[in-house]
């Protein structure tokens, strides 16, 4: 019989595709588990659905996942779960490929050979965590619990809670979060010293000033920012609302605006700043607030007599249109008309800029970001800036960091990073869901840190760049295979919680991370230390979803709550769903996704401040305590304040230094030797935390740029015509740092005298990562750097061996 | 000659073995269990849905496991067969049915149409299976786009392609 | 067919509400089995996007005007693609969705030289699929081999289980039963689709738009794909 073509397709129920080498290739299906693949080809094919909560980025959207005969297929949004309302983003497409991928890790690693060698002994998972808990209780009968060190990654999970519990029963202070970008970092602590988190009320306002976050590419959930953009600007009762995004790059967030402003790089708070003066000036600040409940606005006394500057006398006197103008490059007239619109919002949000671990430049900024909501009178009411209370531990403590941090305010402009704490300070390092050799600008310095210390351990999904120089690698289940309990409050501004659930059971020898710290927790021979007495992660999370439950507040989402229906009830003192025993909630929590209470209480304005004034500091006294208390930390070698701020690179002094205001970027390199300004930015598609490339993400990233699987440089068409530079033209950028080649792509979009290249993990033959040649200087935290105080030269026709 | 003919003889000689071996290779049984569809919808009186459960309301009608099974065959019955049943439930493993109709990936065939909608009755495709004392080996007829037509043509069902391919 | 009424499915697209997210492009990947075809055949633009997003920049910096353009197969009722195909693995059916029958198809490309939008793709030689493929088919398409060309069926199969499930409760097909997956899956709901054919559908209410305006009319291919413009 002659074999044709298609029948090929009669022999196997997923076509002749795995023969032919066409549509799927029979590696590609040999990589899923044998009883998987009998299950594709010959089961019933009965559809089931389950839902879950999407972990490809910190945004935490509700899924409902489609399995056929118990395999994902699909992956779509959950439309009952409010915070995303049934959609996704094409990240979350590529989670069954990274379910599914063939460099999980399947089991416990130990490392054979040097380390970075790639050479790995499978070994047990008691194993495994005896030789931890050895060195664990080691480190306890030495007094040295401090040495232990935990840098995880900043996410809306309940896995913090655990993670700081697990630390303090320990008895060590050294948990740290990395990858801090994507969850709002608001000076809440420099102006109200308080822990609560914030959301901006981007439905109800009816202006919204982006000074530059590009909210609908990252951030606290960009799902939802896509939707509140569209909705907002075609918003028909009351009129739609504007939005204004004042950025160095005409990002797709700033495409989707009303308005893009282009500002240089670094100078959103010397806007916000002209901005203040002129509505200072024009007397439309909300006298009220300015009066009542803040402080530092005008002039005033210390206990000793001494008069300090206010605000409002340096705003006015050293912000003007004009000055602004020069360093925004703005024509005043535009900052003006700004400013008087801003005011003139009934309700207004100024959003701050995303945090790029650029040192005293972030931090100032995005204080003075915030004075311009406090200074309108948007805090704290429909429109502005909301304080949902929080519901879970984690979510207090600043930006998500762990409350009992030391030094806190200043960690985004001072050395406490791994890089810079003592080597003799750290014993056993353990990395849970990080890639610092990834996102890193001085990898190399990381590995010669990391080359002294004695344990390391990585958990992860995914052997990674950072899990390849560890001696043990314990491997985490993805998240389809995990329990969890997810939020992005932040974004909505209502208390609300998913869970994550396991929607297949786990392909390998995975265990969570939760269940790992509750194993090592047992294991700690010492009757002094508090054990941890759950018995699993999942019971670690029916127990918070119990703490709940007996709250009697909110209610499991439905197809049919709805914001306007559940505030119906509670008015006549009704409980819209109620349940006789937690076994019952827990069943439907699972079934639905998701709880939620939009409807929480409001927190008195003059309730918000935790700060010494009582009040909103316009003047930072946390700034000056935290500071002068450094002065004098053991930790600080430099006693003297003048070279501090020095050391800061704070140029500042006296009373500026406390209030908002501008610090002028530091950029690594000089002007004459480096002509341009270089940026890096973020894909939808393209988390850095994602170890792998995966498919999906890697074909989609390219869609508006029509390169695939390869990043690219965008440059403005003068400064392309000034270097002879054409479309598709290979060239290399070359920092102080380092060099990287790429694609040309010449758009209208970038500003002249910048190249722009999107971050990420690429898989094509000109992949680059753009930390190879970001700055390190700013880079404290060794953990993300800072993505734009980078200075580059072009080189045109690089030679092929680069390639 | 003499070539031809030893050389014929021994072609004999390798055809017989061959048979020979063929015949005794046709006697193992194909499916891992000599299902009997004769006596169970002949003597219990079954009928085919109450096995092959999904082919009313799904698009594959499924092949019945040890889950559906188990409804009857709790205990050991007098019969080798249903003692490998039996066992197969008892260690919860799943019998290893060889599956025999086999829809190409190009096309889309759904039981649910045929048999609900189209009240077609399961022996018009799969044959006098009430007389099957053995297991299927192979389908009843070849189940070609030709057959599938032939059908839809006399039925006045619709014949646009987009209907089955998909 | 007894069951194809009058319906002519059609799509109208806001652009007032696309951001240019990209989750119609990976939907529509995800549930119709569209090949990734890897590094090097993304080289060599044979990436397949069933759905695509056009990005265009009006103007010079810094007052562009960016639009995004979700672009799926216009489902013409005048279709050229179906005129050249010499075996009928093309045509349009009597609800307006102009079919794609893979096993039919001999790849002589015919077709995609005829469609003024580009919307076909073709299955190149053994594309070098990455390892790292999602091996969960949607089993309700099949999984075209190569040389095969396909392109945007409108989700075709999901409107063959939405009426399947209308007969078997003995209704009528309603609106938001056939959803394609690019519609369903929009975040901002830009993507609206259904019976144009239907006086009370909204692809009916809103293809009337002033705002409304199809691409390349002036050939008069006759799309049913609607776009809305956008409004300052």
């Amino acid at each position: 019989m002659e074999i044709k073509r298609r029948d090929f397709l009669k022999l196997l129920a997923i076509s002749g595709a795995a023969s032919v080498g066409g549509a799927w290739s029979a590696r590609a299906i040999l990589d899923v588990p044998d009883e998987v693949f009998q299950r594709v080809l010959n089961g019933p094919r009965l559809e089931t659905w389950k839902n879950s909560i999407c972990s490809m980025c910190p945004g935490g959207c509700g899924i409902s996942v489609r399995l056929i005969d118990s395999i994902p297929v699909r992956i779509t949004g959950n439309p009952q779960y409010p915070l995303n309302a049934g959609a996704t983003c094409p990240l979350a497409e590529a989670g069954i490929e990274l379910l599914f991928h063939p460099k999980r890790i399947q089991q416990p690693l130990r490392r054979l050979g040097e380390r970075g060698s790639d050479k790995w002994e499978p070994i047990s998972w008691e194993e495994a965590l005896a030789t931890i808990s050895d060195r664990l209780n080691q480190l306890r009968l030495d007094g040295h619990t401090e040495k232990l060190f935990l840098v995880s990654r900043a996410r809306n999970e309940m896995i913090t809670d655990l993670s700081q519990q697990f630390m303090a029963s320990f008895g060590s202070s050294n948990f740290s979060l990395l990858n801090q970008a994507d969850i709002l970092s608001p000076p809440i602590y420099l102006t109200q010293a308080s822990d609560q988190p914030v959301a901006y009320d981007i439905s109800n306002t009816d202006f919204l000033l982006n000074f530059g976050f590009d909210l609908l590419d990252e951030g606290p959930n960009p799902v939802r920012y896509n939707q509140l953009y569209v909705q907002l600007r075609n918003r028909k009762n009351p009129q739609p609302g504007r939005i204004v995004h004042a950025s160095p790059y005409m990002s797709r967030t700033a495409v989707n605006s009303s308005e893009w402003l282009a500002i240089k790089p670094g100078s959103s708070g010397a806007l916000a700043l002209g901005m203040a003066n002129v509505i200072i000036r024009d007397g439309s600040y909300d006298a009220d607030f300015t009066e009542n409940n803040s402080f530092g606005f005008s002039e005033w006394k210390d206990s000793s007599g001494e008069t300090h500057l206010g605000f409002k006398e340096l705003v006015t006197s050293m912000y003007s249109p004009e000055r602004v103008s020069t360093i925004t490059g703005l024509p005043a007239n535009s900052i003006v008309a700004i400013a008087r619109e801003f005011a003139a919002a009934k309700s207004a949000i100024a959003f701050p800029e995303k945090f790029q671990n650029a040192g005293a430049n972030d931090l100032y900024n995005s204080f003075a970001v915030h004075c311009l909501n406090a200074l309108t009178g948007n805090l704290n009411h429909e429109g502005g800036v909301l304080y949902p209370k929080a519901l879970f531990a984690h979510q207090t403590g600043g930006p998500n960091r762990p409350s009992n941090h030391k030094h806190k305010l200043l960690e985004g402009i001072y050395d406490n990073g791994l890089l810079n704490v003592k080597d003799s300070e750290i014993d056993t390092l353990i990395f849970h869901q990080v890639n610092p050799l990834f996102n890193s600008s001085s990898p190399d310095q990381l590995k010669e840190k990391l080359a002294k210390i004695p344990l390391i351990i990585s958990c992860t999904t995914v052997l990674d760049e950072t899990a390849a120089f560890a001696d043990l690698v314990l491997p985490e289940p993805s998240y389809l295979e995990k329990w969890e309990i997810n939020h992005s409050i932040p974004t909505v501004g209502f208390q609300h919680f998913g869970v994550q659930q396991p929607i297949i059971d786990p392909l390998y020898d995975t265990r969570q991370f939760g269940d790992i710290l509750l194993e090592l927790s047992k294991n700690i021979q010492d009757p002094d230390s508090d054990k941890l007495s759950w018995k699993s992660y999942n019971e670690y999370i029916r127990d918070a979803a119990e703490g709940v439950y007996n709250s009697g507040q909110g209610t499991i989402i439905s197809k049919n709550s709805n914001q306007t229906w559940l505030e119906f009830l509670k008015d006549r003192g009704w409980q819209a769903l109620e349940y006789s025993t937690f076994a019952e909630f827990w069943n439907v929590l699972l079934a639905e996704g998701g709880w939620w209470d939009p409807i929480s209480s409001k927190v008195r304005t003059d309730q918000l401040f935790n700060t010494k004034s009582g009040k909103f500091d316009f003047y930072s006294l946390s700034l000056m305590e935290a500071m002068n208390s450094y002065v004098f930390s053991p930790d600080n070698p430099i006693k003297n304040m003048e070279e501090l701020l020095a050391k800061w690179s704070i140029h500042s002094f006296g009373d500026q230094v406390y209030l908002p205001h501008f610090e002028a970027p530091r950029f690594d390199s000089e002007s004459f030797e480096y002509p341009y300004h270089f940026m890096s930015y973020r894909l939808i598609t393209n988390n850095p935390d994602i170890a792998v490339p995966l498919g999906l993400a890697q074909e989609l990233s390219g869609l508006n740029s029509r390169e695939f699987w390869n990043p690219w440089l965008e440059i403005n068409p003068e400064t392309a015509k000034a270097e002879d530079i054409y479309e598709d033209d290979l060239i290399s950028l070359v920092s102080s740092k380092g060099t990287i080649t790429a694609r040309v792509r010449i758009l209208p979009t970038v500003m002249p005298g910048t190249v722009m290249m999107p971050s990420g993990r690429f898989g094509g033959a000109l992949s680059a990562n753009p930390a190879e040649i970001l700055s390190t200087e700013m880079d404290l935290l060794a953990g993300s750097s800072s993505q734009i105080y980078t200075r580059v030269k072009i080189v045109k026709n690089p030679p092929k061996e680069k390639v | 000659m003499h070539d031809i003919r030893k050389y014929l003889v021994t072609l004999v000689k390798i055809m017989a073995i061959f048979m020979l071996w063929g015949s005794s290779w046709a006697q193992e049984s194909f499916q891992p269990v000599q299902f009997n569809h004769d006596y169970h919808l002949g003597d219990l009186g079954l009928t085919c849905l109450d096995c092959h459960k999904n082919a009313k309301h799904q698009e594959r009608a499924s092949i019945p496991n040890i889950d559906i099974c188990s409804e009857c065959h709790e205990d050991e019955f007098d019969n080798v067969e249903a003692d490998k049943v039996f066992e197969y439930i008892s260690f919860e493993t799943a019998i290893p049915w060889k599956r025999v109709h086999r829809v190409p990936d190009h096309a889309y065939f759904s039981h649910r149409r045929h048999v609900q909608l189209g009240e077609i009755d399961c022996i018009v495709c799969h044959g006098d299976v009430e007389q099957m004392a053995a297991p299927f080996e192979r389908p009843f007829v070849n189940m070609d786009m030709n057959w599938c037509l032939d059908c839809h043509e006399k039925s006045q069902i619709s014949d646009e392609c987009s209907d089955c391919h998909r | 067919m007894q069951e194809s009424g009058n319906h002519r499915w059609g799509m109208v697209i806001d652009l007032n509400k696309c951001t240019g997210c990209g989750e119609c492009v990976a939907a529509c990947k995800v549930e119709n089995n569209v090949a990734i075809v890897g590094a090097e055949e993304s080289e060599m633009d044979r990436t397949m996007f069933w759905m695509d997003i056009i990005t265009t920049h009006e103007g010079e910096y810094p007052d562009t005007e960016v639009t995004y353009f979700p672009r799926p197969c216009f489902h013409c009722d005048n279709p050229p693609c179906t005129k050249v195909c010499p075996v009928r693995a093309t045509y349009r059916n009597d609800e307006g969705i102009v079919t794609q029958i893979f096993p039919q198809c001999i790849g002589c490309r015919y077709c995609m030289a005829a469609c003024p939008y580009t919307v076909k793709s073709f299955n190149w030689f053994a594309p070098d699929w990455p390892e790292e493929m999602n091996s969960s088919l949607n089993p309700d398409v099949s999984v075209r081999p190569v040389g095969v060309v396909e392109k945007c069926t409108f989700c075709i199969h999901r409107l063959q289980k939405a009426k399947e499930l209308a007969r078997a409760e003995d209704r009528e097909l309603r609106e938001g039963d056939y959803l394609p997956a690019c519609s369903e899956s929009c975040p901002t709901d830009a993507i609206s689709f259904g019976d144009l054919n239907d006086p009370h559908s909204e692809v009916n209410k809103l293809a009337k738009s002033l705002r409304a305006f199809r691409m390349l009319e002036e050939l008069g291919t006759e799309p049913k794909v609607y776009y809305l413009s956008k409004v300052e």
